[in-house]
């Protein structure tokens, strides 16, 4: 990395208001670190506790569906730390604040999320919160790692629909980006 | 006789305690362990195990101060209640007690919201 990068790279972070940002492999230590910085930085700009509540919950669903996807479908040691590698970032958007999240996943993978979370987006405030319901009654499957509760989970927190992108990786993978504002 | 569970909290794990003299389940603190699911499977196995003694006709009380449930911690919060009423239906004697810190306004609506399902006692408690 040369000085122009570290250059570029600030500027990046300055247009987009980023405030707390990560990139690499998550762990569970490194998701409770962050958390525990998203939170205090929240209250350093003396936000509503409401708002410090959604934009954490937000942030843990996501990171966690990043680190339960990887294990659950992690082919080998390799597969399974390029699925767990990732990006995360908050940052400020006029009033509101954005959680963004970027990792890996496998191309055959993709049809199966944006379907998912396409039925998330289509539903409203009541239609979100009967899904959920719903979801929490239904029996997990064997060997679940995650409730199936966690993009429902962001769009309640979110004032709006969660957007998503897919662009192309490579042969194997795909990287997708969502993002929830709160 | 069934065990007594102590479990030591961390930032991201609650303190629980399963005593069976009392009969009292207590979770407190934030729940987003790892992997939330196995955090859970022996709390629940230690339900099961106490309202299986259908001759005990004590009140069995979980008692909740969580502050922050994950979705994995909802989803096991919502099944120890599903089984509570179940109990509750079969003329156990069973209750909760969900306390809430009063500005945190997500955490009363969440115990609101998981309790408005089932037709056990329970008290939601906000100081």
């Amino acid at each position: 990395m040369n000085h122009d990068d570290m250059k570029a790279l600030r500027a990046i972070f300055e247009r987009c208001h980023i405030v707390i940002s990560f990139n690499g492999p998550f762990s569970q230590t490194v998701i409770e670190e962050l958390g525990e910085a998203i939170q205090r930085h929240l209250e350093s700009q003396t936000q509503p506790r409401k708002r410090i509540a959604d934009v954490f919950s937000v942030y843990i669903e996501t990171t966690q569906n990043i680190r339960h996807y990887a294990e659950t479908v992690g082919k080998d040691e390799a597969d399974i730390a390029r699925l767990n590698a990732g990006t995360v970032l908050i940052a400020r958007e006029g009033e509101q604040y954005v959680v963004v999240s970027g990792n890996l996943v496998r191309r055959e993978d993709i049809p199966a999320l944006t379907s998912r979370l396409d039925a998330v987006i289509a539903l409203d405030e009541a239609g979100l919160k009967a899904a959920y319901k719903d979801r929490l009654r239904t029996p997990l499957e064997d060997g679940a790692s995650g409730a199936g509760l966690g993009f429902l989970q962001m769009a309640r927190r979110a004032s709006k629909p969660l957007s998503y992108s897919v662009s192309e990786g490579d042969e194997a993978y795909s990287f997708f980006n969502l993002t929830a504002t709160i | 006789m069934v065990e007594h569970i102590k479990i030591v909290g961390t930032r991201s794990s609650p303190t629980v305690e399963c005593n069976p003299e009392t009969l009292v389940l207590h979770l407190a603190g934030d729940s987003y362990p790892e992997n939330t699911f196995d955090f859970y499977k022996p709390i629940t196995a230690w339900l099961e195990a106490v309202l299986d003694q259908d001759e005990d006709a004590r009140v069995v009380t979980l008692n909740v101060e969580l502050a922050y449930l994950n979705t994995g911690s909802i989803k096991s919060m919502m099944d120890m209640l599903d089984r509570l009423d179940e109990a509750h239906e079969d003329g156990r004697a069973v209750k909760v007690i969900w306390l809430c810190d009063s500005e945190n306004e997500r955490i009363i609506e969440l115990a609101e919201e998981l309790l408005e399902d089932v037709s056990l006692p329970y008290q939601i408690i906000t100081d």
